[in-house]
């Protein structure tokens, strides 16, 4: 019995030194190595930066949740989407994905629709969205899989990739259940930060974007931007770490919390723009309020060298249309 | 007290545990081992990174070793008082050689009036003595270049150094070891061009779709009942052949392998618009314009797939739009970059002149236009010039091949979790092998056929480096902490392990015991 124990106490301390050398062998691949270092700074000096223009914009928005009573974190994701659809993003340039098994749920009192206030003054769930991952579509393989576009081409349609280029400003918004560093995606398997950034490393390798707005409304949001390390990139989240992100109220009729704090008050902001607006990120930014979230959002501004003030909402929120009169050319 | 075991018995236990440990250790581990590493295969990166040096240092190209492109420029008569074709020649080189630019360009001053035998100038050079500004035209093939000379008798120095002010920043001439400076030459950086320029060297098919768009609730209008007839629909189709069929045979199939267009006219309504038209009713400013566009949900109406190695299909939608019935409706027409065009109908449909526009539109829009230069001005407007603008698509494509193949080297390096499978390596290794039959063909001494075979290498050199770098297989791994991989394995492996620690121990104090 002595011999058991005195081997079980020694298997214990070898897996406790084992897994503090992998933590730390990991964080120094994705953060310390020379190259890397040395990858990001080259990038930096030979690219633009966030100093040029953009040409189009692209939204990626994705409810990580499933089941009906996380029905808050659909409502929250089609609530961006009527928003930059409104600004003007086309559903070609959208990508949606949801798990979107709340407006036809048999709990559903109100079938067929999803609100995000107990007023049900607006359904978010009308005849003209286009969901383009749905279900169990919406895995973490899938979401890395649109952002870096190592898609199969033979079987994907093109309403369902991001088409995106070194012109092109992209939203990313995830919503759902999150921790330290991590974001669960419906309750079977999980995305690191280390992966979302390494996501975004290849992005910008291979010239798919020209800046990225990145916000996430989770629990210990702060933290899935920490890892982040490629240039051009604004990121937003709703709590800190150890922070959880909180729903601002709930539908009686409904039965469940309706839309998130952090997303209901980037939505009352965002009712004012209008495509000509001429807020700016900073203006949204000034706009939080942890008394009212409930938590405190962050912001993380390093990567991403433009001035705030200076860069205007629709910038990523709405859509640029290179539009050129003709000149009037002469008769044939 | 259990029962003492036998001899044999013990003798069976070592065996047990021995060959338990066996399995464990020569099977196990490796099989362990080979299932758990990540499956890399090694990419010629040191070949990748001769790539670009040689892309740095000009590709081997120089204007003394290569005559390469010839340029030939047709002097005025009006250039000439004083001077000669001859010499004005060698004072653009002197200014060449002395700013320290170079070219893969062959420049040819031949007199305008007399050039029998000479091939076609593509260019004019004329001396101005007035401050009147010529207007720049286009005559078919030909440009004009202007030089403003005080008096009639213009010197070489001054005609000389005006052709080298038109020439260099722009495409012709630049820094053999600065590629920077032809890339922002001879890419447009800004607007239409530049969001399309890309798809003109790497997109391997253009799809072209043609839509019919009527408002809906003003359909009592004559021209809308007039636009659902079939008599139209065989008029529509008729012009867009010539439109059709002047594309395929121009210069656009140069470099893009494959362009198609849609033959039946898609009709599409539109409902939701009146506050939007109103706006451009009255004010058809490009914002205005812009937001009517996004009330259009248009899908093109057939979406290509080109097989499994096309990296994107290119697809520009071209509208022709019936507008609500109003009494002061004047045509319009406008492009949107990397979109398409749209033609807005008057009070009086035309549609042979909406398909003229198309085609001008379509023009605009897949050929370079004008280039923002180093010092952000405006070059000339320039026409695809054959197998010039074949060399610069060629050092394009390259200079694109060899940045994603780089990309690639980049990530491979700094992503050690990123999966490398072996149809990566035939990827990059075909890129590298289009990539030098692309450089080979560069050295051809002005063969146009050698011009455009290079052109195809370098496109293809192109496609393989983004087909590598977007293989769907080359997927990274998925970051799990260390100690998540711990809370796994340990319930798992932990019942099996102790047991056979445990025997192992025990066969290790018997074995000491014995001995004396």
């Amino acid at each position: 019995m002595n011999d058991l124990l005195r081997i079980l106490l020694l298997a214990f301390a070898a897996c406790l030194v084992l897994v503090s050398k992998g933590v730390k062998a990991h964080e120094e691949t994705a953060l310390d190595n020379e190259t890397l270092q040395r990858f990001l700074s080259d990038q930096l000096d030979a690219r633009e930066g966030a100093t040029g223009k953009h040409a189009n914009n692209w939204a990626v928005l994705v409810s990580t949740s499933r089941f009906w009573f996380n029905y808050r974190h659909l409502a929250n994701a089609l609530s961006m989407y009527r928003t930059v659809k409104r600004l003007g993003i086309p559903d070609s340039q959208i990508i949606l994905m949801l798990a979107d098994d709340v407006a036809c749920n048999p709990r559903n009192a109100f079938p067929g629709t999803v609100y995000n206030n107990a007023d049900r003054a607006l359904d978010l769930y009308s005849n003209n969205i286009e969901v383009d991952y749905r279900g169990y579509e919406v895995t973490v393989d899938t979401f890395l899989r649109v952002l870096t576009d190592k898609v199969d081409r033979t079987t994907t349609p093109r309403s369902k990739r991001l088409l995106t280029d070194e012109n092109s400003n992209i939203f990313i918004y995830l919503t759902g259940h999150g921790g330290n560093e991590f974001l669960k995606f419906q309750d079977a398997e999980e995305v690191s930060a280390f992966d979302i950034a390494d996501a975004f490393a290849q992005m910008w390798e291979t010239k798919r974007y020209h800046g990225i707005l990145f916000m996430i409304d989770t629990c210990q949001a702060n933290t899935m931007y920490s890892k982040f390390y490629s240039p051009n990139i604004l990121a937003v989240g709703s709590s800190e770490l150890d922070e959880s992100s909180y729903s601002h109220h709930a539908d009686s009729d409904v039965g469940v919390a309706v839309i998130d704090r952090f997303t209901y008050y980037n939505l009352e902001f965002l009712e004012k723009v209008e495509k000509g607006s001429e807020l700016t990120m900073k203006d949204l930014f000034d706009s939080y309020d942890p008394v009212k979230i409930h938590s405190h959002a962050g912001v993380r501004t390093d990567l991403y060298n433009r001035n705030l003030s200076e860069v205007p909402i629709t910038d990523f929120f709405g859509n640029v249309q290179a539009v050129e009169i003709d000149e009037d050319d002469d008769e044939e | 007290m259990p029962p003492s075991e036998s001899a044999e018995a013990i003798v069976l236990r070592r065996k047990v545990v021995l060959s338990f440990w066996a399995v464990f250790v020569f099977l196990g581990l490796p099989l362990w081992f080979h299932t758990t590493t990540i499956h890399r295969t090694p990419l010629p990166l040191s070949a990748i990174e001769t790539l670009d040096n040689e892309l740095k240092d000009g590709l081997g190209l120089s204007r003394d070793d290569d005559p390469g492109l010839h340029i030939t420029v047709g002097v005025k008569r009006n250039c000439l008082h004083g001077t000669t074709t001859l010499e004005i020649s060698e004072e653009v080189q002197r200014l060449v050689r002395k700013e320290g630019t170079s070219s893969v360009f062959n420049l040819e001053l031949v007199d305008a009036q007399e050039c029998s035998g000479c091939s076609m100038p593509k260019y004019t050079l004329d001396c101005i003595t007035s401050d009147r500004t010529p207007l720049p035209k286009t005559i078919s093939d030909v440009e004009e270049i202007s030089v403003y000379i005080p008096s009639n008798n213009g010197s070489k120095e001054i005609i000389a150094s005006g052709l080298y002010d038109a020439f260099v920043g722009d495409f012709l001439f630049f820094n053999k070891h600065d590629l920077g400076s032809i890339d922002r030459a001879i890419s447009p950086t800004t607007g239409i061009a530049s969001t399309l320029y890309r798809g003109a060297t790497y997109a391997d098919a253009i799809h072209l779709s043609f839509t019919l768009l009527i408002a809906l609730d003003s359909s009592e209008s004559e021209r809308h009942i007039e636009a659902l007839s079939p008599e139209f629909q065989t008029e529509w189709r008729a012009h867009a052949e010539k439109v059709w069929n002047s594309l395929k045979l121009g210069e656009l199939n140069r470099f893009v392998t494959s362009i198609t267009f849609d033959t039946d006219v898609g009709f599409q309504y539109m409902t939701d618009h009146n506050h939007e038209w109103a706006r451009v009713e009255k004010d058809g400013s490009p914002d205005n314009l812009s937001s009517l566009l996004d009330t259009w949900d248009l899908q093109p109406i057939t979406l290509l797939t080109t097989g499994a190695n096309s990296s994107a299909v290119k697809v520009l939608q071209f509208v022709y739009f019936l507008p609500p019935y109003s009494t002061n409706t004047k045509s319009l027409s406008f492009t949107v970059g990397n979109w398409g065009g749209v033609v807005m109908a008057g009070d009086t449909p035309d549609l042979p002149a909406a398909m003229r526009t198309f085609g001008r539109q379509i023009d605009k829009l897949l050929s370079p236009v004008s280039f923002s230069l180093a010092n952000g001005s405006k070059s000339r407007k320039v026409l695809p010039h054959g197998h010039e603008f074949a060399r610069i698509a060629t050092i394009m494509n390259l200079r694109g091949a060899v940045e994603t193949l780089s990309a690639l080297s980049r990530l491979v390096t700094s992503l050690p979790e990123m999966a490398v499978p072996s149809t990566v390596r035939d990827l990059v290794d075909s890129a590298i092998t289009e990539w030098h039959s692309a450089v080979a063909n560069l050295h051809s001494n002005f063969d146009q056929a050698a011009e455009n075979r290079g052109l195809y290498h370098a496109a293809a050199a192109a496609q393989f480096a983004r087909q590598a770098v977007f293989d769907k297989d080359m997927m990274l791994n998925m970051f799990v902490p260390f100690e998540h991989k711990i809370a796994v394995y340990l319930p798992l492996l932990g019942p099996v392990i102790v047991p056979l620690v445990a025997g192992l121990r025990r066969v290790v104090i018997e074995s000491r015991k014995k001995e004396p």
